[in-house]
């Protein structure tokens, strides 16, 4: 396998990371939406995405740290 | 915005429980097998429970309580939903969306009362049951939650006869199957919000008393201890 | 540290990857039987409803949920115990990290398929996405499984990273999955210094997510109203139950892979020892929890909650109290307490007596409330049909499968960081030792007598 397509299916991988964080964010969104329209403790809802939303995205972000300092060695010379 | 509520009179009541069988007709409940019954599957809306026994044997007197959906103002069973499969209605009923329920079953465990009931397998009715299902009452797939309504699909087509008939919803327009067929009166129901209401008057009374009040679930049905 | 000169010295912790027995395929046979009879047993669930199993009225929640508790608490001796572990730089750590996090990722991923398999209408189950409710703590522990789901996968992939490098280097089998799994990792000062960075940010944002999964699910039965779940205690009793169960979950997986993979000159008696004065600790701590459950209960002497009191110590649920109270307190703290006991063979037991411990644990929490409701039913005696025993069949072996399969790709005890203990901790250790020592550290004086020393 080319450096290449090994790079891309990494990269693709990693980006099911954001997604699963992305979708999460969607989610809780429109759940505190819907919450807000039937006016159901709409703060609860609210703290707890927050919350939530914030676990995921460091994850994501802890991950992607991991990747590209791996890779960032390959482009500069040794 | 009305306010449905019932007491049911204990000293009226003879656990005749034409209640429980006008229940099970009117809202097409199912009819378990006998196995599962044994198992402790059938299904009751309204249920008659046995609470005490007076006496000793074999001069026992059990006391009996017809006992239905509290329809609580507090409910726990719609704070645990996670589907919002259970609401609480502006006219006071806790009302179910059959089709939204997961069958996740958090609702029966929360219920202090043991409400409600769960359609573990869908069994084939007797033909004459299926014969006279009730058509305004959907019939419930396998899998999830009901509970007794308040028969709301009769509030339902009394509001629109009265619609049609361009009037208000009068007391008595609208009454649960287990009211209508009690045969002593023991059951009255109506609207809690109306000062004149025979409920309202009833719940008011010196033996009236909710089913685990103390757990602030503030139960709509009331109960009124029988004079001894 | 130089990657040539590895592969000679732990060649034992690659030979699992490349070699094979052929007992291996036999009980991976026996184990797919067993979780493709499961796997029927849910299909007939799905045909004919929930009406295959054996619950009812009053108990409508059995086995799946109290498989659903274990199997997550079980998920709590990996991680958890790792991150605690490293953070507080234990050496004895290094050959048991690895299995514990694989034991979290797996077992969480079988232990959150439960909820799903307990729904009455799993092809219903989009509208949780649809109309969820926040506010239900379904909700939040789907929330929260999730979270640590991905954390410890995550916590489990990035240390691993470095080892996928070895296996990279060495060639042969599955070379490409390697190479996409390495990150291009080759053993730079910077990529070790980002590795190690992501390992500390991880290691401390993983602790307080496990202790919120099992909190969560503590949650699910303490906020409702019924007797014996209201209690504001369970949020702890559970971590710490998890914490035990995992424990002993470890325990028994690691001496069963010791003995099948010849890790003997890996994972020694000590640390068996060592895990076995933690499963003592959280044993004692666990006692202290039940003891304050049951006791404030008692003197209350609420009666509803008295009824499911005596239904556990009394009545039918008796037996699986006192066999609870046996396996969870008096075997374990009498075989840990004693030295002469304290062997692997009798750490062997008492890890055992725990994991069978604390699964009644649960049932015994989940059933007797349900099984008394605050009106008075009638209630018969649970007892689990043969779908539900075959789903919990499945679970297990999936388990086992899922571990077994983990073994053949990715080797089972951190090579780097058995390799990193080697060359540079026990320098880094007397270093550490000497500072907490009284008097002013002479850093050029010491290097050269632990030098001396080696």
């Amino acid at each position: 396998m080319k450096d290449r397509t090994v790079y891309i299916i990494q990269l693709i991988t990693l980006s099911f990371n954001w997604l699963l964080a992305i979708s999460v964010t969607w989610w809780f969104v429109h759940l505190v939406v819907v919450s807000n329209q039937v006016k159901d403790t709409q703060t609860a809802s609210l703290w707890i995405s927050i919350l939530a939303i914030t676990v995921f995205w460091i994850l994501a972000g802890v991950l992607s740290y991991v990747f590209f300092s791996l890779h960032r060695r390959e482009k500069e010379p040794a | 915005m009305p306010k449905y509520g019932m007491v049911i009179d204990l000293d009226k009541c003879t656990s005749c429980q034409a209640c429980v069988t006008a229940c099970k007709v009117e809202n097409n409940v199912q009819i378990v097998s006998e196995d599962d019954a044994q198992n402790g599957r059938a299904m009751f809306w309204m249920k008659m429970l046995t609470m005490e026994f007076d006496g000793d044997y074999p001069n026992i007197r059990p006391k009996t309580l017809p006992r239905n959906c509290m329809q609580c103002d507090e409910p726990s069973c719609i704070k645990v939903c996670p589907v919002r499969a259970t609401y609480l209605r502006d006219d006071g009923i806790v009302a179910q969306i059959y089709p939204q329920c997961i069958g996740c079953r958090y609702c029966m465990a929360n219920c202090p009362y043991t409400v409600k009931v769960f359609n573990w397998d869908r069994q084939e009715q007797p033909a004459e049951v299926e014969r006279t299902y009730n058509p305004d009452v959907s019939v419930r797939p396998k899998g999830i939650v009901e509970k007794c309504t308040f028969c709301i699909h009769r509030l339902q087509t009394a509001s629109e006869k009265a619609k049609a008939e361009h009037r208000d919803l009068e007391p008595g327009d609208y009454v649960p199957a287990c009211v209508e067929v009690c045969p002593v009166d023991a059951i009255s129901f109506g609207d809690l919000d109306d000062r004149k209401s025979e409920v309202l008057k009833a719940s008011r009374d010196y033996r009236a008393f909710g089913l685990l009040e103390e757990l602030g679930t503030v139960p709509k049905v009331r109960y009124l201890n029988a004079k001894e | 540290m130089s990657y040539q000169n590895l592969r000679d010295e732990d060649e034992a912790l690659f030979r699992p990857i490349y070699e094979t027995d052929r007992s291996f395929y036999a009980v991976v046979i026996a184990l797919t039987a067993i979780f493709l009879f499961g796997l029927g047993c849910y299909i007939h669930q799905l045909i004919y409803g929930l009406g295959a199993t054996g619950m009812d009225e009053p108990v409508s929640w059995a086995f799946y949920i109290v498989d659903f508790v274990f199997f997550i608490g079980i998920s709590h001796a990996g991680t958890l115990i790792s991150a605690i572990l490293r953070l507080s730089k234990a050496e004895w750590r290094r050959p048991i990290t690895r299995m514990a996090e694989v034991i979290t990722g797996i077992v969480l991923a079988i232990g959150g398929l439960h909820p799903i398999i307990d729904l009455g209408r799993p092809d219903r189950i989009l509208h949780l996405f649809e109309r969820g409710r926040l506010q239900s703590p379904l909700l939040w522990d789907l929330t929260s499984v999730t979270a640590y789901f991905t954390a410890s996968t995550i916590y489990l992939y990035v240390p691993m990273i470095p080892d996928i490098a070895l296996l990279r280097d060495r060639g042969g089998k599955l070379k490409n999955l390697y190479r996409i799994l390495a990150w291009g990792y080759k053993g730079t000062p910077k990529q070790k210094h980002a590795l190690e960075r992501a390992i500390n940010i991880l290691m401390v944002m993983v602790i307080p997510i496990a202790i919120s999964v099992h909190t969560i699910i503590a949650w699910i039965f303490g906020m409702t109203l019924q007797p014996g779940w209201h209690s504001t205690i369970f949020g702890p009793y559970f971590v710490v139950g998890a914490i035990y169960s995992g424990i002993a979950a470890l325990v028994i997986v690691m001496l069963a892979f010791r003995k099948i993979y010849h890790f003997e000159d890996y994972l020694k008696e000590i640390h068996f020892q060592y895990l076995g004065t933690l499963l003592l600790v959280v044993a004692l701590l666990w006692t202290y929890f039940t003891f304050n459950e049951y006791l404030t209960t008692f003197y209350g002497h609420e009666p509803a909650e008295m009824r499911v009191f005596l239904y556990k110590f009394t009545g039918g649920y008796a037996p699986f109290f006192w066999a609870m109270v046996f396996c969870n307190f008096l075997l374990p703290v009498v075989i840990l307490s004693n030295k002469k006991l304290k062997k692997i063979p009798g750490i062997l037991i008492a890890s055992i007596g725990v994991v069978i411990g604390m699964w009644l644990e649960r049932l015994i929490i989940i059933i007797p409330t349900l099984a008394n409701p605050r009106l008075p039913y009638p209630t018969g005696m649970y007892i689990p049909s043969i779908t539900e025993i075959g789903i919990a069949g499945a679970a297990t072996s999936a388990f086992l499968l899922g571990f077994m399969g983990f073994s053949k790709l990715f080797p089972l005890i951190s090579i780097w960081e058995t390799k990193e203990g080697r060359e540079h901790s026990v320098h880094e250790v007397s270093m550490r030792l000497r500072e907490y020592l009284p008097g002013q550290l002479d850093k050029s004086g010491v290097e050269a007598s632990v030098k001396a020393e080696l």
